[in-house]
């Protein structure tokens, strides 16, 4: 934006270097964008087990597949954790 | 008794105070209540010492072994060993409470010379309410620190110069003072052990190292990136990158350990179907393998925390000095290491001191883990693993080889290697450098 004050006489200038001046701008943005993305990636990819491994049937997460939520829904790790174990009594 | 005021009877009041405390006070300075005290004190100690004598003697022999008796009826010579450290900050109270009754002896004196007359009773309230009343409300509180703090601190440094492992566990067995050969052993002996112990500690500090700086720089640079895109979008990534930081560490792990098997891995059939590898990778399999792997778990479990601070601090920095950078015609990396980067670690360098201490005892991250596997040549005399760090061995040491001697003097080592860190770090807080603590 400063450069353009500075040439106001040279408009055509100007507003060529701003052109370039915006273009890196959304490239910088653009690359950071790809970054987070893969990063995001990363980060959610074993919170997503933890939570399909939840939801699974069966007792083992090495049969799990390797989509997560691919092998069915089930509530019955939950029912067992509270009326099978102690852990969801007070006393 | 009459007491002359000329000062001349100080060397009496001396001897008097020293020789049974409280006896000046009761015989010349007529301060009867802090006079009884300090002699109840004293008679409380003398009825005890019998017993207090034979708790040291105790310490010092750590029992006898009886094999003809029955095993609870034997000496314990850990009981023995904790006793007798107890017994000990109680002489030393004691010696400070005598310390302090001869002082007090002293200035009651001096007192007495200066203005001619005994103090009274009521006097005597007003200082212990006013000028004295530190030492009555901070007495609990020593009293807790030394039986809590400082008793089992000793206790587990003594241990290092005992023989308490394998073959000397009481109440079977009795446990004998060694000395240093327990630390001879680990240092300078040249046998498996020692090499052990270097390997452990070396990958200790690379760890450490690792540890430290990946999760810094990772959450520096992602909070910079952070400040430059849309700041509609930003509070997204922003929740998404801290969300390993709301998962338990424990639990992350284990998934972690579930992902990267050798064989039945996600991660692994995950790659292979869609075919970027044709054989299983060994993440925790080799040992070079297994150390990447928890480096760059760590990374994942901790840059979230580093990215909240470094925004943090950043926010701190005020706009003005960017603007001036951007107006002189800095480029943004220039402005990153010239502004942002000095500014933000000038805040963090005592956090990241209490990182460095935080992942020498990692214990979670490589315990939960690999849990120090894989076995490299001297793991089945130490049970230390190629990933294992000094705590997962102690930790190892103690359950599993119950070689608590040798864990201890670990445990010394690691305490002798931080504490200055520690104090170096406390130093230059701003607390203490203003006087306040």
């Amino acid at each position: 934006m400063r450069d353009s004050d500075k040439n106001g006489s040279k408009n055509a200038k100007g507003i060529k270097q701003i052109n370039y001046v915006r273009f890196a701008e959304n490239l910088n943005k653009t690359t950071i964008y790809l970054i987070f993305l893969v990063i995001s990636f990363f980060v959610i990819y074993p919170l997503v087990y933890i939570v399909s491994g939840a939801f699974t049937p069966g007792n083992s997460m090495a049969s799990m597949n390797i989509l997560p939520f691919s092998d069915g829904f089930t509530l019955e790790h939950f029912v067992y954790l509270f009326t099978r174990t102690d852990y969801a009594k007070i006393r | 008794m009459n007491l002359p005021s000329d000062k001349s009877a100080e060397k009496k009041i001396k001897i008097f105070a020293s020789c049974f405390m409280g006896l000046s006070h009761l015989l010349f300075l007529k301060d009867y209540v802090k006079g009884i005290f300090f002699a109840f004190c004293e008679i409380v100690f003398i009825g005890f010492i019998p017993s207090i004598v034979r708790k040291l003697i105790d310490l010092v022999t750590l029992g006898s072994p009886h094999p003809e008796l029955p095993i609870k009826m034997r000496d314990n010579s850990i009981f023995m060993l904790i006793d007798g450290i107890l017994i000990l900050a109680v002489i030393a109270v004691f010696v400070a409470v005598y310390y302090m009754s001869v002082k007090s002896a002293e200035n009651g004196y001096k007192e007495y010379c200066r203005t001619g007359r005994f103090k009274n009773q009521k006097d005597l309230f007003d200082t212990a309410l006013g000028k004295s009343f530190p030492i009555f409300g901070l007495a609990p509180a020593v009293v807790m620190v030394v039986v809590f703090v400082v008793v089992p601190l000793v206790f587990s440094v003594a241990v290092a110069f005992t023989n308490y492992s394998e073959g000397h566990i009481p109440p079977n067995n009795t446990v004998d003072w060694v000395g240093f050969k327990n630390f001879a052993d680990l240092l300078a002996g040249n046998n498996t052990w020692s090499h052990g112990l270097l390997r452990v500690a070396l990958w200790t500090l690379v760890w450490t190292f690792l540890a430290t700086f990946t999760c810094y720089f990772g959450g520096l640079i992602v909070a910079v990136w952070l400040k430059e895109i849309n700041f509609t979008i930003a509070p997204v990534f922003r929740f998404i990158f801290i969300l390993p930081y709301a998962v338990p560490s424990v639990i992350s792990m284990l998934v972690w350990r579930n992902l990267l098997n050798g064989t039945f891995g996600i991660v692994n059939r995950t790659l292979m179907a869609i075919g970027l590898i044709d054989s299983p990778v060994q993440w925790l399999g080799n040992p070079l393998m297994a150390q990447i792997t928890c480096v760059m778990v760590n990374l994942w479990a901790g840059f979230g925390y580093f990215m909240l601070l470094s925004l943090g601090t950043m926010t701190a920095i005020s706009e003005d000095v960017n603007e001036a950078a951007k107006i002189d015609g800095a480029s943004r990396f220039q402005t990153f290491t010239k502004i942002t980067l000095p500014l933000v670690l000038y805040q963090t360098v005592p956090l990241i001191i209490m990182s460095f201490a935080h992942n020498v005892n990692n214990f979670g991250a490589i315990y939960f883990l690999t849990n120090g596997t894989p076995p490299v040549a001297d793991s089945t005399t130490t049970m230390a693993g190629g990933t294992d760090i000094l705590v997962t061995w102690i930790y190892k040491l103690t359950v599993n080889l119950m070689k608590y001697n040798y864990a201890s003097v670990i445990a010394v080592m690691i305490f002798i290697v931080l504490a200055p860190f520690m104090i170096f770090n406390f130093k230059n807080t701003k607390a203490y450098k203003e006087g306040s603590v």
